[in-house]
């Protein structure tokens, strides 16, 4: 079935691509990123979506969609909570609360940074625990994970990590109103417990990068970005405790629907109406998660400015390494939209896609009440990143939602075979990027061609007009898990 | 030539990995299944180990392998530590009972974390010379 492009970047999956839609599915993209989402089965995964009850408007997919699991890579789905919409554990993921945290700092790259880089990186990658498994930079005792839980941010200020102005450039500034640790399992607080302040594996990292191009003047100032700036970005979510309470509730969620009567295309697609126990408990134990994830991403802060102190013997807050914006991109939030003239309250399921608020929405911080919500876009390892900003726009077109990041294009195996790590880490280091791995040999599935052109993607993003490109980053230090 | 009688593979997939695993009985098979599992993270030590008991219910084979092999998760991960030994005494349409041995992990796992087992493109079935299940996880 031939798709339609009903807007500039924007292709229509009608209603009958798949059975039993009852919206159809519009995938955000260039022509030549379309394809590669059609190649890829995506596309069916759009539409399976979209049979979701209670699910308004249409399935959506960011420009970096992918084969995923259930929902794709770049799916967003928002349904009405007050009229039968129902929550689906597996269109948040896994990887609850996963994001990105950028900061700045006041040094410039090539008189101040790069001269000590290697020390730099390899200071960074010392303090930051990474791989499969291992501990946290976090011990907690007692009831602490419940606090983590309910607290996010606020935890490990509690203790004097991080600093206090961090708050206001955090989502949700810095916790999640409505978790309930109650509702997050012990088993789930055994895993993840002793991981906080960890950064995983996978495609998670933390990142050294230099401001390389700035294309929004205005934003770029609000946010302290300029030119030949040195920036650090953060790249986890939440460790064990997200993923064990995920297969917990799918697991939940999968035994009952077949009492409540729900039939959806594909198992990991399993959902609950808002309002039953199981849906709701859901979105209290998820929230608790997403604040495990950004406490953990505070942890990781604490670390990178820790190596800076080290390498250049002065005060992180004499480098001004202050957070630009911490932003989810695997999450479900209640949020108000008009539909057809009507507010509703809508359950936005967000599983690789960034919230992206326009210009003086209520819960931007002040600072970036007049410039709409910073979006980090992470690339994929060795290619550029990129800072957005939300649009008012995006409100009505793709419910206040952007893309995440480069998109996979290659399963991990064929990554591999194409190169060997040790040569991809020789390439890398050679184009000047150095690197602190912990395992050099499964590096090259997280190779850049491996993933879609990033550039494409932001791009398509600002030609849909759902967000606006800020600056350009590129990297010049990478610690991976 | 034949493919041999038990055996697993590891499967391609985007974003993820699956493991096919294939075996003359239902047990062999989730077994099987289970190193598939263990290979990716790169946690498989065969050896000497403590043993831990695992019994798992579900609403049908697909439903109790996911069980079973979440459950060997949690254990290898909330423990941080690597498996050693896995048995299955019986797996029915409802049920699976066995063990895993653990052990102490060295200083540095070559793998990848595996966060969770999906319930996407799962499939248990027999056919004329035993069992197959396939089932993707998330990394």
């Amino acid at each position: 079935m031939e798709l339609i492009e009903v807007a500039p970047f924007q292709w229509e999956i009608p209603i009958g691509y798949v059975d039993g839609m009852r919206v159809p599915g519009r995938i955000f993209a260039s022509k030549a990123l379309l394809d590669k989402a059609l190649e890829d089965k995506a596309a069916t995964q759009v539409a399976n979506v979209a049979t979701l009850p209670g699910i308004v408007g249409a399935a959506l997919a960011m420009p970096d969609i992918h084969w995923g699991y259930g929902f794709p890579i770049g799916g967003v789905a928002a349904t009405d909570a007050d009229a039968g919409g129902a929550i689906s554990p597996g269109g948040v993921g896994f990887d609850i609360g996963c994001g990105v945290r950028l900061l700045r700092s006041d040094l410039a790259w090539g008189t101040e940074v790069s001269p000590q880089v290697r020390q730099l990186v390899t200071t960074m990658g010392k303090r930051i625990p990474r791989g499969v498994g291992g501990k946290g930079r976090m011990s907690l005792s007692g009831n602490d994970v419940d606090r983590v839980l309910t607290d996010g941010v606020k935890f490990p200020l509690s203790r004097d990590i991080g600093w206090e102005e961090d708050l206001e450039t955090v989502e949700d500034h810095g916790s999640i109103g409505d978790a309930d640790p109650a509702t997050v399992s012990d088993r789930a607080k055994e895993r993840g417990g002793p991981q906080l302040g960890s950064l995983g594996a996978g495609n998670h990292f933390v990142e050294l990068q230099v401001v390389d191009e700035i294309t929004d003047r205005d934003a770029a100032e609000a946010m302290g970005l300029f030119s030949d700036q040195v920036v650090v970005m953060i790249h986890s979510g939440s460790r064990g405790l997200g993923h064990q309470t995920c297969q917990e509730y799918v697991r939940r969620i999968d035994r009952v629907m077949p009492e409540l009567g729900i039939e959806v295309p594909d198992r990991q697609l399993g959902c609950a109406p808002i309002g039953h126990q199981v849906a709701d408990e859901y979105l209290t134990a998820m929230s608790a998660a997403g604040n495990y994830a950004k406490a953990n991403r505070h942890l990781l802060t604490d670390a990178v400015r820790e190596a800076f102190m080290h390498t250049f013997e002065r005060p992180a807050r004499e480098m001004g390494l202050g957070v630009v914006y911490d932003v989810s991109h695997n999450l479900a939030k209640m949020e108000e939209y008009l539909i057809e003239g009507r507010k509703r309250r809508l359950c936005v399921h967000r599983k690789g896609a960034t919230r992206a608020f326009g210009p003086g929405h209520p819960e931007l911080p002040d600072r970036y009440r007049t410039i709409g919500q910073p979006v980090i876009i992470p690339g994929s390892m060795g290619t550029a990143s990129y800072v957005l900003t939300g649009t008012a726009e995006a409100a009505e077109r793709s419910f206040s939602s952007t893309c995440h990041g480069a998109g996979r294009a290659m399963s991990r195996t064929a990554a591999k075979k194409q190169m060997k790590g040790e040569d991809l880490k020789r390439e890398l280091e050679s184009r000047g990027v150095t690197l602190a791995t912990s395992q050099t040999k499964l590096l090259s599935e997280e190779a850049p061609y491996a993933y879609k052109d990033v550039s494409e993607v932001v791009a398509s993003c600002e030609g849909a007009g759902i967000s606006k490109i800020v600056a350009r980053l590129r990297p010049v230090g990478v610690v991976k898990g | 030539m034949h493919a041999p009688e038990a055996g697993f593979e590891i499967l391609e997939h985007t974003a993820d990995v699956g493991v096919r695993s294939w075996a003359p009985s239902l047990e062999e098979a989730f077994r099987l299944s289970t190193l598939g599992l263990l290979d990716i993270v790169g946690a498989w030590r065969p050896g000497a180990g403590r043993r831990e008991p695992i019994e798992v219910t579900g609403r049908d084979l697909g439903a109790v392998l996911v069980d079973w092999l979440g459950e060997v998760l949690y254990l290898q991960d909330s423990r941080d530590v690597v498996v050693a030994g896995v048995g299955l005494d019986e797996v029915t349409e409802e049920r699976a009972a066995g063990w895993v041995e653990l052990a102490e992990r060295p200083e540095e796992i070559e793998g990848t974390a595996v966060k969770a087992i999906t319930y996407h493109q799962l499939d248990v079935s027999q056919s004329d010379g035993g069992w197959t299940t396939v089932v993707y996880v998330d990394i």
